[in-house]
Formats: structure tokens, sequence, C-alpha cells
């Protein structure tokens, strides 16, 4: 199969998106031809057009995708349905998304995928589903992990999931949501720890961290 | 009661919807501020967390209207958002906007209505609703209101009630925005 490996990220190849692509096309072996696009750095362009399958991987941004990506499927269904029109052959293109964010529930993707599921609804592509996980930062910190390591486990099973949907066989649209097992209040811990160890770094206290330069005066 | 229209396109639908919100904050004896996203360009967000951790508070990116839209968008008392919802999420314009409104939010995370959210930078940010524009699906619509209502629940602010969407009803915007000014 042709499969395009759509990044969604600001953060591109230091990304977590860019590790969940790297991980599925991994899953999915050297078997097929791939193209990477980075979606904040271009619309889409012909070349795009020419695959099977589309994989799209993006972090939520205030609660749904970032705007450089919609710009990117925008034009991306414009592209498509003028190639359609023009005569083109009208191949089956298949897509599955996983979106990852920073919150500690996977389930908060929901929105952000279900807004994939209309892109592809009116594009003409078949949806396949979407994998939404929180815990998105512990994805990078625990990438050369084992797969089936605890915290990892969930996480691992879920992509193998959602990349047994990459195919030419119908295969299941509903979404997955998932996060690294790891309790809550840990993971509040841990990370507000992390974000004041970087703000000090910069020379912030805790005071200056909370400033709110538009308050009232 | 301060408001604040950011619409997403300078279409002829768009201004008036403007002109019904103009006269509806006339006769409350509201102050009415409009914007159009899609002016002078807007740099995209870059992710880089400056906004929390290099200059709290504010976007690090410098030469736009980025850190004039943030400030918009804690200094009303409502915020309306125009445009239209392709797959049901925001104009691409008005999206932007919100991405840069980033620095209104802390990095520190707190549960909020059952989930997990970034804590507001500040004690109130306004209520926030979003006007629907041109034509969408059912489906989109509906999403729509969910991404509305997630945007609400990440400020802390009372969530949007139903869809609404601009078919050239000035009374009905109206009175779609007293729901939205009384919640």
């Amino acid at each position: 199969m042709r499969i395009l490996l759509v990044n969604g990220s600001p953060r591109r190849a230091a990304a977590n998106s860019r590790i969940v692509l790297d991980s599925l096309k991994s899953r999915l072996g050297e078997g097929h031809e791939y193209r990477m696009v980075e979606a904040m750095s271009r619309d889409a362009e012909a070349g795009d057009l020419e695959c099977d399958f589309i994989v799209l991987a993006f972090p939520l941004y205030i609660d749904c995708l970032h705007s450089r990506l919609l710009s990117w499927l925008l034009s991306y269904e414009a592209l498509l349905a003028r190639a359609r029109a023009s005569g083109g052959a009208r191949r089956r293109i298949g897509l599955i998304a996983v979106a990852n964010n920073g919150f500690h529930e996977g389930v908060q993707n929901e929105t952000a995928l279900r807004i994939v599921a209309n892109f592809c609804a009116r594009a003409g592509i078949e949806w396949r589903g979407g994998l939404g996980v929180g815990t998105g930062e512990m994805l990078k910190e625990l990438k050369g992990a084992p797969s089936r390591m605890l915290i990892k486990r969930p996480v691992s099973l879920a992509l193998d999931a959602i990349a047994s949907r990459v195919g030419e066989e119908p295969s299941p649209s509903g979404n997955l949501y998932v996060q690294h097992a790891f309790p809550w209040l840990l993971f509040k811990l841990v990370a507000h720890a992390g974000w004041r160890r970087q703000a000090r770094a910069n020379g912030l206290g805790p005071r200056e961290l909370r400033a709110r330069p538009f308050a009232s005066r | 009661m301060k408001v604040f229209f950011l619409y997403d396109e300078d279409e002829p639908d768009r201004r008036a919807a403007g002109s019904a919100l103009a006269a509806w904050a006339e006769k409350k004896g509201h102050e009415l501020e409009s914007a159009c996203a899609s002016g002078p360009m807007l740099k995209p967000c870059l992710g880089c967390f400056g906004c929390w951790l290099k200059t709290p508070g504010r976007c690090v990116i410098p030469g736009d209207r980025g850190a004039a839209l943030a400030e918009a968008f804690v200094r009303p008392d409502l915020v309306v958002l125009g445009g239209a919802t392709p797959y049901g999420c925001f104009a691409l314009p008005i999206k932007a906007a919100i991405e840069r409104s980033l620095p209104i939010q802390l990095p520190f995370f707190w549960r909020f209505r059952g989930q997990v959210h970034h804590v507001p930078r500040y004690e109130r940010l306004p209520r926030i609703v979003s006007a629907g524009f041109g034509e969408a699906s059912e489906a989109e619509d509906a999403i729509h209101l969910e991404l509305v209502r997630a945007m609400c629940d990440c400020r802390a602010v009372p969530r949007q009630k139903r869809s609404f969407r601009f078919r050239g009803d000035g009374e009905a915007l109206a009175s779609w925005l007293e729901e939205a000014a009384a919640s």
C-alpha cells in the first residue's frame, strides 16, 4: 500500500506525534511505500493524493486540531475533489488518526477525532477510526522503553489495535481512548514539578509564573 | 456588559450579524467591540510554551496582533465568535486567534467538571459562545457545540446552551445572545 504519514504537530520532528507515526510505521512494516508530510510546513500537494491510506497524528490544540493542520485538511479535500471531478481515478483512500494530549484522559481527544471523521465524510475518504492518547508527554519519556512495560502497555496495545485497521479490507471505525497506566495524582505532581523546574531555569519564581498582565487595573 | 465579537471574514452575512449585534448591544446598554480575525496575518502558534515558561501570560511571538487578541479573550464579559465551521471546527482565522490566546491559561492542571484542564490564569474569564455561518451538516453542528463547550470548561465559564447558525435573522441572534448573557 502507499501510505501517507501526516504529522500535524508544530513541534515537527521533535513531536510526540512523530513518535506515534514512527511507532505505527514500525508496526505496519517495510512492505509499504511511505510518504511523510509535515502539515505545519505546507498545504496539501498533488503528490499527497497518490496514496491508498492516510495515517494522521496530531496533538490536541485548544480542544481540537492546530489551525495549520486544519488548513492542510481543507486543502486536501479541495485537491481531491478537483482530481476526482477532472476524471482522476476514484481510488479508495482510508484514514486512521491518532490524537494525543497533555491531560490525563485519552477521551478528551474525542471531539478532535470526530472533526477528522467529518473531514473524511466531506472528502469521500473512508474513516477507519481513531485513537485518543492521554498523558501524551509520556510518549517521549517512554520512547525507548519496552512496549510491554506496565506503564506503557495500554498505549502499546492501543497502537497495535489502531495499526491493524490499516489495510484494504473494511475494519471497525469506532474510536479507542487510552492513557499510560500512571495515576492522575502522581501525573499531576510530576507535571507541576516539571513546569516549576523549567520556569526556574528561565529565572522565573512562583509569583512570576502566575503573572496576570491583563488583569484589570 | 462588555462584548467582543470576533468574526472570520468580511462577508455580507457577517456584517449583517455585526449590525444586529450592534443594535442589540445599544438596546441593552452593552459596550461592543468587533474585529475580523482574518485581517493582518496572524502567525501560527508554535507550541513552544514560551507564554507559560518565558514570558508568563504573554505570547513570545512578536510583530502581529496575537498579544492584542489574547487580551481580547480576557477583558470583556462575553466573547462572541462568528464564522464558518469546517468539519465542526472553527474557521481558520478564528482557530488561529484562539490558539494565540493560550497565555490566558496556566500550565498547571486541575479537575473541573470531571476532567483535567489547565488552570485559568485569571480569576474570571469571559463567557464564550460561537455562532456558525454558511452551511453545515447536523454532525458538524453537533461537534461544533461540543467543541465550544470544551472551551468553556477550559475557561471555567458557563457552557453554551445550544447551537446557533446565523441565517440573516437578527432577532434570532439577539434572542440567542440573551440566553448566553443570562447563563
